[in-house]
């Protein structure tokens, strides 16, 4: 097992070297856009997937008290501002100021990750660019097996910049693109909650 | 008349009949004569048939032989031109042959001079110039792989030429062993030889010359005695430029300014973020504990986009909610004039850098198809150089271009969470001051 892994290390080395100098930034692109995909995701975990009305009525009665996910907790915010007795416009204007942290979560990292998935194919084609100036390069001084470049080094290089840059443009695309669908349904449902008790309290 | 010729007639016949017998005679010599004739004829007729045949045999016979005749001459006549053809190769690949001799031979005979020894060429006898030419290079590699002592002179650091010994390691270095000074000796120019500046080497020197070989050698490697080994120069930051013509320059310029402007917006932002939560709470807090005037009051003297969005919204308190969410807008609208300073001119930027290294790579190609059509594709030197030109400015529009990508949107992303948060922090005083009221 630890030969294998060692083994395994040696060949990732050997392939970030072999895509020159703009692997290193990619990488560290990989890890920030996974880990900011990895936030949202859990940023949009719903407590349960029961449908909004039915949340506000069992927490409103009690059966449930401690929130569990994005729309549970803003459902007790709102149940509290309401039960303090600020109801109509006032209370639903506390209730979206209560809210606005949960926006600002929904919303965190989303620009990240698009700008990431944009940028990310380019710096593929920036290594692409630098691998085939190596190449005409050493079709220029003649030294085109050199070790460490030459014309082999330099497409290998324009190659693998490409294929991590999609690697990573595009798997981020998918699961950002998901994940954004989410937490638009997410806001929607906030605004539900809104509604719904403030206008069952109103109509009290 | 004619009664009388009748009559003649008559008498005629009847003399005729008279003579009877003697004309049978006479026709049947006829016939025996005549058919004599027939036989001898027939005789002549077979005679001629049968030296005709003969003579049609015997020319056909003729005909055979001339034929088989012309088969072997063909046959001589290809072997022939085949002889010609083979003896002509062979002629071309001797004189080729005798070109790539001659030209090994001046090959030789340059690459030898710079060692002072002359190679001489005989035409005539290749074989005899080409043992000489490897005979002498072989001693010359001999030569030049081992350690020789020789008599000579070299200059000291203070430029004073010295006599002595001088200890040459192969072709690429040389020590100098004097009586006032010794050690390791670096080209001077002009094959003269002078004493480097490392103290240590005197040891080494004496013992070359004393025949011995020390355990560690200190060395001043040269190419030849009139020229240091030189390093191939690596290309620097800005070759890479220069080489991507104007336009990569423009590109550069259009960088750094935009990098530039990323640098104040972000002195901007960072200033406009730190002021807005610490100023809301105090805002708050003063609110809640002297009231609104006090609250204006102390906002006078704070500054800063959030505490002008704080005092117009303090100003409007009393107003109905709708109004003073408008204001608020209002405020945050003249706000962000300065919090987006500069984002659209980074973005442009940024749009434009890659552009900017398309044009160049359309530029260069262009070079690069005049060149073909000025010397033909036959030497990729000349081809390489305008299309390495042609992807450098894409380079540069990349590198330009993915940096400020990042950053640019990082800092719109900032200013707008410092809008959210102004926004936020106005309408949570608002909520705050109407459940006090």
């Amino acid at each position: 097992m630890q030969p294998a892994l060692h083994n395994l290390f040696d060949q990732f080395l050997v392939y970030m070297q072999s895509g020159g100098f703009v692997m290193w930034p990619l990488f560290v692109l990989v890890i920030v856009l996974w880990y900011a995909l990895g936030y949202r995701f859990h940023a949009i975990k719903r407590g349960s997937q029961k449908s909004v009305r039915v949340l506000i009525r069992k927490f409103d009665s009690g059966k449930r008290e401690i929130p569990r996910g994005l729309i549970d907790g803003a459902i007790v915010d709102a149940l509290k501002i309401v039960n303090e007795g600020y109801r109509g416009t006032i209370g639903r204007e506390l209730i979206e100021d209560a809210f606005f942290s949960y926006y600002q979560e929904l919303k965190k990292y989303r620009k990240t990750v698009n700008t990431i998935v944009m940028v990310s194919p380019l710096i593929g084609l920036l290594g692409t660019v630098a691998g085939m100036i190596e190449t005409f390069d050493s079709l220029g001084s003649m030294t085109l097996y050199s070790q460490g470049g030459g014309i082999a080094g330099g497409i290998s290089q324009a190659l693998f910049t490409t294929q991590l840059g999609l690697v990573v443009a595009v798997p981020g695309l998918v699961v950002g693109r998901l994940i954004d669908r989410r937490s638009k349904i997410m806001e929607l449902e906030l605004e539900q909650i809104k509604d719904i008790v403030c206008s069952e309290e109103e109509g009290k | 008349m004619k009664r009388i010729v009748l009559i003649l007639m008559m008498a005629v016949l009847s003399l005729s009949a008279a003579t009877e017998t003697e004309l049978q005679r006479a026709y049947a010599k006829e016939i025996a004569f005549l058919k004599a004739q027939k036989e001898m004829l027939q005789q002549r007729l077979s005679q001629v048939k049968k030296e005709d045949a003969a003579r049609v045999s015997s020319a056909k016979k003729e005909i055979a032989s001339l034929q088989n005749d012309v088969l072997v001459k063909t046959q001589t006549s290809d072997r022939l031109g085949e002889q010609l053809f083979r003896s002509q190769q062979n002629a071309e690949n001797i004189s080729d042959d005798t070109a790539l001799l001659e030209s090994v031979a001046l090959q030789g005979q340059s690459s030898l001079a710079p060692y002072g020894i002359k190679l001489a060429i005989d035409k005539n006898d290749y074989p005899a110039t080409l043992n000489q030419l490897f005979a002498e290079t072989l001693k010359l590699g001999r030569n030049l792989s081992s350690v020789n002592v020789t008599e000579g002179s070299f200059y000291l650091k203070d430029g004073t030429e010295q006599k002595g010994k001088l200890v040459k390691v192969g072709n690429i270095a040389t020590y100098g062993v004097a009586e006032g000074a010794s050690g390791v000796l670096v080209p001077a120019g002009g094959d003269k030889l002078k004493l480097w500046d490392a103290p240590a080497s005197a040891a080494t020197a004496t013992a070359l010359a004393a025949g011995q070989m020390p355990a560690s050698l200190e060395i001043f490697v040269y190419e030849n005695v009139s020229k240091e080994v030189e390093d191939k120069a690596d290309k620097g930051v800005m070759d890479v430029i220069e080489s991507g013509g104007i336009i990569g320059w423009v590109i550069v310029v259009m960088g750094l300014f935009a990098l530039l402007l990323v640098v104040l917006r972000g002195f901007f932002l960072s200033g406009a973020a730190s002021k807005t939560l610490p100023v809301a709470k105090e805002t708050l807090v003063e609110l809640q504990s002297k009231g609104v005037e006090a609250t204006l009051n102390f906002l006078k003297s704070r500054k800063g986009a959030a505490a002008r969005v704080m005092k117009a919204t303090v100003r409007n308190l009393d107003r109905d909610r709708e109004h003073v969410e408008d204001i608020v807008a209002e405020a945050i609208m003249h706000e962000s004039e300065r919090l987006d300073r500069y984002g659209s001119a980074i973005m442009v930027v940024a749009a434009v850098a890659p552009l900017l290294g398309l044009l160049g790579t359309v530029t260069g190609m262009i070079a690069t198809f005049d060149i073909i059509t000025e010397f033909g594709t036959g030497d990729p030197k000349l081809l390489s150089g305008g299309i390495s030109i042609a992807l450098v400015t894409t380079e540069l529009g990349l590198i330009v271009a993915i940096p400020l990508l990042l950053l640019g949107n990082m800092l719109n992303g900032w200013a707008e969470r410092i809008k959210d948060g102004m926004e936020q922090s106005a309408l949570h005083l608002i909520n705050e001051y109407n459940k006090q009221k």
